[in-house]
Parts: structure tokens; sequence; C-alpha cells
């Protein structure tokens, strides 16, 4: 302890300050890597350490998009908004599909940004499908919700924006909640890659409150101000029709299903007419192209025979559906992909 | 390129001071590389600026001459104090006259900091207090790059003698191995606390000047936390940023004076507003408080201070609310006085009255937050009446970590020896001016557990550095 307290050298104390920064550095760097907060290099998990993954937050989600993309070079992309992420399985849907599928699920991601994440995320790989969901609400109909990253500037401002502090935090939760096991309120994915919400004792397999999902809906609809059919969604899907073309990828256009709480929502606000006409634009300009159009908003009864398990519900909320229906979905797809006729396919 | 910034602390510093350290040895260096080196840094942050801050400098050079020199000495002091506030209004409240929609012209960098310094050059100049300098020396006292940002104000008393301590000795500047660990510590400490300490404090504010903003209601206890909560964030940003400006003059050789001086542990408004913001302090004590109470009569001392508050409130911002807090801390500093002529409170008093000022105190500055973190009135307002429970809110929606987060910053301020305490040894007599110094076991001396806790604090300090907000006064 008084070696501890005892006069050094000036010279000694910058070589303790250094070491002891290059250490804790060191240490911190090889945790981030051990663990892949953000699911960008980890090909296989560390049982015990990262085997349950959190959601990657909303700021870095294209940068993961695009970083993972690089590294493991995908030949069929599933790309769409949140649901996409919490819905599918890209373990799953690999199997399914004989091919190394890639899920990357963006908040809230609008047609806008679709053309240039495309071709960020095909830069380094050769995309033979890509999957993309289209949904009325965050389409440009909508007001932007959030501010997206330039995708041109996507790999620099991966660099220069990378934030230690947010991925030492990540990495703590993650290892927190593979130590400790789930008892968070957030979201997780199990070891199979399935998501998973903490919900209360006996909430486990209830529908979203319809107070709840009306007082979203009007939200929503406040920024989107029932503006279908705008030039803007028509321009951005020719730009990725076009984009996908050139590189040789085929394009499937994905419309998921929603809760019966939110479809309520939709009849009471009298917006079925105006989606319907939107979808049918879309499917119109997929057409011309040769490109298809699945349409799985679909009433209830169509998922009623899907068995979810007793903690799973078919929808966390109003808008995501839990894993089984992604299955059954990722199943029809995979049919679809195989040549068979697929249920909705216009 | 803020001192926050991973190419300040990773690339920038350590490579001039490298450079300095190496190159300084050759003569002709002398002087001319550390003021090289400021204007780097001037043109890596504020390109567009520097021209203009090099003829700021060179007028201000000139008209000191003219000064020096002339027998109309006041004449041309008025002109040259006149033009100097002129260009510092000129770019501070541009934004008030240029037509709704126009473009207003961008703050100079450190723009608030080298014009007061300079009038107090100026002025001592025609008092005949200030040496003559050669344009190359007077340039580096101004624009020696660690006080550009946001201060400390720097005297030429203080600044000169360390450039000219030994004509012709080049090594006269050359930083000792002992000057390097004070100046780490002291940088590596500052950064701590701007980037790990003052965001807990931003946090612990949550939405309620938001909220007061829209005129929702707002609670007693969380418009309490939220206003405590903003004085200890701009505490430990403005703090934070000081140590760090002292660190990195120290690292070069070169003593600034302390800024901040355990503030909290003050046991009056007087007190207070000695500890806080000091070189700020002493420039309006010389340069305004002073010259007017030349005269003793005491109105004149009660006005001087209102004068003092107010020109201090003006320099945050002309807003209705910095007016308000203007009057406010006058009427604070004057009752103190007034309390203490009539002998109601003495200058040593017990440790009751000790305490109880603490607790009055922080209460009193921390009411004044309502007036200094809002922008217009009615956001001033309604924290105001959030602060006295009026707030049409229960009294008690307070998070439990703003609570704990306040509570944690009260109790730490109020017991533990501050940094500058701890340092106060390896730091010149003239830049720990204002209070003793209290001695304790924790000293700093270059042993294995301050490396420990340097190191700590620089690794704690790089890691969150990349979600650091710029200097609350970088814009000043």
């Amino acid at each position: 302890m008084q070696g501890f307290k005892n006069e050094i050298p000036p010279a000694r104390f910058f070589k303790y300050i250094f070491l002891i920064v290059l250490g804790l550095s060191i240490a911190t760097l090889l945790g981030i890597f051990l663990i892949d907060p953000y699911k960008i290099w980890r090909k296989n998990s560390i049982a015990g350490v990262n085997e349950i993954t959190l959601e990657v937050p909303s700021p870095i989600q294209m940068h993961a998009a695009v970083l993972n993309s690089a590294l493991h070079t995908p030949n069929i992309l599933i790309l769409g908004s949140s649901r996409v992420r919490r819905g599918f399985n890209s373990r799953y849907a690999s199997q399914l599909f004989n091919a190394n599928v890639q899920v990357s699920g963006i908040d809230l991601l609008p047609l806008s940004a679709a053309t240039e994440l495309y071709s960020a995320m095909s830069k380094h790989t050769h995309i033979k499908k890509l999957y993309f969901e289209v949904n009325y609400f965050t389409s440009n109909a909508c007001g932007r919700f959030f501010e997206y990253p330039q995708i041109e500037d996507l790999w620099s401002s991966t660099i220069v924006n990378f934030n230690p502090r947010d991925a030492a935090e990540q990495s703590l939760k993650t290892l927190k909640i593979n130590v400790l096991g789930p008892r968070i309120l957030h979201g997780y994915f199990d070891r199979l890659g399935n998501y998973h919400e903490k919900r209360g004792k006996g909430m486990e397999k209830s529908e979203p409150d319809q107070s709840i999902v009306n007082r979203e809906f009007k939200y929503i609809e406040r920024k989107c101000q029932r503006q279908a059919n705008k030039i803007e969604d028509s321009k951005n899907l020719i730009a990725l029709f076009k984009a996908t073309q050139a590189q040789g990828t085929e394009v499937i256009l994905l419309v998921l299903p929603t809760s019966p709480n939110w479809q309520a929502s939709i009849r009471q606000a009298g917006l079925e007419t105006a989606i319907d006409q939107w979808k049918k634009n879309i499917s119109e300009q997929a057409r011309q192209f040769h490109f298809i159009f699945l349409d799985f908003e679909r009433d209830a009864d169509f998922f009623s025979s899907i068995y979810t398990g007793n903690d799973t519900p078919k929808f966390w909320d109003s808008s995501h559906f839990s894993s089984p229906i992604g299955n059954f979905l990722l199943e029809h797809m995979a049919r679809s992909d195989n040549g068979s006729e697929a249920h909705g396919n216009h | 390129m803020s001192f926050t910034s991973y190419w300040f602390v990773l690339a920038f510093l350590p490579l001039s001071a490298y450079a300095y350290r190496h190159l300084l040895s050759k003569s002709h260096f002398n002087l001319l590389l550390p003021l090289l080196i400021s204007l780097v840094f001037y043109y890596l942050n504020d390109a567009h600026n520097l021209l203009l801050f090099c003829a700021s400098m060179g007028a201000n050079w000139l008209l000191a001459g003219l000064i020096g020199r002339n027998r109309e000495k006041t004449r041309y002091l008025a002109l040259a104090i006149a033009g100097n506030l002129s260009f510092l209004a000129f770019y501070k409240y541009a934004k008030f006259f240029v037509v709704p929609g126009a473009a207003f012209p961008v703050l100079p960098l450190g723009i608030s900091y080298f014009t007061f310094t300079q009038i107090a050059f100026l002025v001592d100049t025609a008092r005949g207090q200030a040496r003559s300098t050669n344009p190359l020396e007077y340039a580096l006292f101004v624009a020696w790059f660690p006080h550009l940002p946001s201060g400390p104000l720097l005297s030429h008393k203080d600044m000169l003698p360390q450039f000219l301590a030994a004509p012709g000795i080049s090594s006269s500047l050359l930083p000792a191995p002992r000057d390097y660990a004070v100046g780490l510590t002291l940088f590596s400490m500052g950064l701590f606390k701007k980037s790990c300490i003052a965001p807990i404090f931003h946090y612990a504010q949550g939405d309620v000047f938001l909220r007061a903003g829209q005129g929702d209601p707002i609670g007693l206890v969380e418009t309490w936390i939220a206003c405590l909560g903003f004085l200890f964030e701009t505490y430990y940003d403005f703090c934070g940023y000081s140590e760090m400006a002292m660190g990195i003059s120290r690292m070069f050789g070169i003593h600034l004076p302390v800024n901040f001086h355990a503030p909290f542990k003050s046991s009056s408004p007087v007190e207070f507003w000695t500890r806080w913001h000091v070189t700020l302090g002493a420039f309006m004590r010389d340069y305004l408080y002073r010259p007017l109470t030349k005269k003793r009569q005491v109105w004149r001392h009660y006005a001087a201070l209102f004068v003092v508050m107010m020109a201090v409130a003006i320099w945050h911002g002309a807003t209705v609310p910095l007016l308000v807090f203007g009057v406010y801390q006058g009427l604070l500093v004057t009752g103190n006085h007034a309390l203490r002529r009539w002998n109601l409170v003495s200058r040593k008093g017990g440790k009751l009255q000790h305490w109880a000022g603490r607790v009055f105190t922080l209460a009193a500055i921390g009411f004044s937050v309502s007036l200094w973190a809002t922008p217009d009135w009615q956001e001033a307002n309604h924290v105001v009446r959030g602060l006295l429970g009026a707030g049409h809110a229960p009294v008690w929606p307070g998070g439990f970590f703003g609570m704990t987060a306040i509570l944690a910053a009260i109790a730490f301020n109020w017991s533990a020896p501050s940094l500058i305490d701890l340092v106060a040894k390896e730091l010149p007599a003239w830049s720990v001016q204002l209070k003793k110094s209290v001695s304790s076991k924790l000293a700093w001396k270059p042993n294995l557990a301050w490396a420990a806790a340097v190191a700590l604090g620089l690794f704690l300090a790089l890691i969150n550095l990349s979600a650091v907000k710029e200097f609350k006064y970088a814009g000043f």
C-alpha cells in the first residue's frame, strides 16, 4: 500500500497511465469483439456470452446491415422495417431457402432510402433475390420519423461515428441478459434467433389493448396525412427496380400482416380504400418490371391455424407479428421461390 | 476540432506537444512555435474567421502602442474600448438586428475571451501598468490556444512574464517532466468531468424545461431537480473545460489561472461568485467595479455591484429572463454585502451560519437557473412557478435517478476536496489567488494511486468522447 502512495519518477508515472489506459482499451475492444453487440461479424455464438442477443439500436441499424452484408455476402436479402427484423428468423430462412439469407429490419424504413441501402448492401455481394417490405404507413406518404444517415457515406460515417460507449453498453447488456437471463422488459432474440418480448404475468398471450392501438394509429395517421399514390413512392420504387435489374436481382415486394386491432383501426378511419389503391399501384409497377408482389395482410382467420406456443402471442403489438407467424410466411415465400403458387400472389 | 474530439485528444495535442518539445530548443522558434500552434488550432476550428482574429490582435497592438505613447490616452482608450465592444456586440447580438430570414455572421471562436483579454491590456496600458511588448509576444499572449474556446480570461500580468521569463534563453518555456504529469492529470480529470459527469446531470433534468416551454404541468420536486441538474451540468461542463485548458497549457510549460474553485463550498452568494468563473469575476472587479467605486460611497458600491451583475447577465445573452437574472443576482450580492455591513452576518461566522449559508447559496443560485436556462419569459415564469410548487402538478413526480444524482453531487461537492485543492501545491501562487487551498492526504503527487486514477478517468472519458456535446460556453 505504501508503494501505491510513494512518489515515483514522472517517466514511470506516464508509463503506468499509458499501460493502464492501453490495457483497459484492449480489454474493452476484445469484449466488444467477442460479444459483437450489433450482430455484424459473428457467425457462431458463444454459450453464455452472446447466444441471446438484443435488438440493434436505431442509429446503428443501417450501418450494421451494410457491414453485415459486406462480411457475410448473402444471396437473399429480406429488407424492411422492424417487423421484418422481429418477425423473420434468418437462420430458419437460410434453411428453407437453402441459401445465405440476411434479414435486415431498419426502424420505419421509408421507400426513399431503399435504393441507396440496397446499392450499399449489394456492393460486396451479388444478391439474387430481394424481398422488400412495403407498407402504406412507412412509405413516403408519411412524414419522416427519423433522420437516416447518408448511405453514400455509410462506410466512412461508420468509422467516424463509431461510438465506443454505446458499443460497450450494448455489449454489457448482452452479456447481462446471457448471464442472468431475460429479466428486462425489452425485446430479445433467443438462442434460435426468434424474437421475444418479456410481458407481464397473465398478459403472455393477450392482444394489445385497442385504446393503445388507436392512439398509435392516430399518431401514425397524422404523420401520413392520408396521402397515398404519392409520386415519390412511384419514383422510389422505379429507382429500386432499375437498380436491382442492373445487378440481376429479382425483387419480391412484401406486404406483411398486421394485428386485427390495427385492421379495425384502419376500417374505423375509412382508410381501407386508400390502402387498397396504394397496393394496386405498386403491384402494377412491380408487374411492369416482371417482379412479384406478395400481400400477406389478411384477416385474422388466415393465421388462426398457426400454433404459437404457450407464451407467445400472434402479435406482440399492433403491427409486430411473432416468429411463428414469421416462419409461416417464410415457408410461403420459400414455396413461392421454388416455383409453387404462393398465396396472395397478384 | 473541440478539446473533446478524438482528433484533438489523440492527434493534435500529442503531436503539437511533441513538436513543441523538440523544436523549441532552436532559439528562433522561441515564441514563434507556440504562436504557430495556436494559429493552426484556430484555423482548424474556425478557418473562416482567422484573418478577423489576426486583424483584431493587430489593431489592438497598434492601439496599445498609441495609448502608451500618446498624452491623450483617455480619448484613445475610450475609442479602443468602444471599438472592441462594438465588434463583440456586432457578432453576439447580430441576430437581434438582422432582417428575419437573413443569415447572420458566425461567432468567431473565442470572441468574448480574446476581446476582454485585449480590453484589459489596453486599460492597463493607459494606467501605465502594462509593459510594452513586441507583436510576437502580444500575439502569443492573446492567441494562446488553450484559452481560446472558452477562456479563462487571461491577464497580461500573469501571462507575459511567463513568455519573457528569461529573454534569450530558448528553454525558458520548455516544460519539465513534472509539468507534463500535472498537465496530464488536469487534462484527464477535466475531460472526465466533461464527458462522464456533466451528461449525468443533463439526463437528470428530464424533460422539465421542455414541458415548461409547452406550458405543461411541472411538479415541485422535479423542477428543483431539473434546475439543480442544470447548475451541476454547467459546472462540470465549464469547470471540466477550464481544467482541461489549464492541463493543456501546462503541458507546454505555461500556467493558466484557476477558473473554478469549489464554488459549491461557498457559504454566501458573494463567495459563490468569487469561486465560479473566477477570471471573469476578476476582470469585472478590476475593469468595471473598481473604476465605478473610486469614490468610497456606499450607494456607489451597491450600484456598481448591480452594474457588474447586469453586465455578466447581458454577456450571457440579451433575453428578458437573463436581464431579470442580472437584477436577481444584483439583489443577492448587494443584500449579502448589506447584511455584512450591518453585522447581521459575520464574515467568519460559526458552523451553523456556515452550513445555513451553504444551503441558502445553493438554493438561491439553483432558483436563478429558472432565469438562466430559459429562452423566454413565459418559460421562465412557468419554471419559477414550478419551483414554488405552483406548476399545476403533484409535488412529487421526481425521478429517483435525478434525485440520487443531485444528492450525491451536493454531498460530494460539500465534503470532498476539489481537484484544484489537490493540485494546489503544483500551481503558482497567483494562479490560485482566491481561496486558501485545503491540505489533504490525497494531495496530488506522481504516484501509482494517482496514475491509476488519471488512467481510469482518461479511459472512461475516451470511451464516452464520441457522445459528448460541445462545451456550453463555446459559443460566447
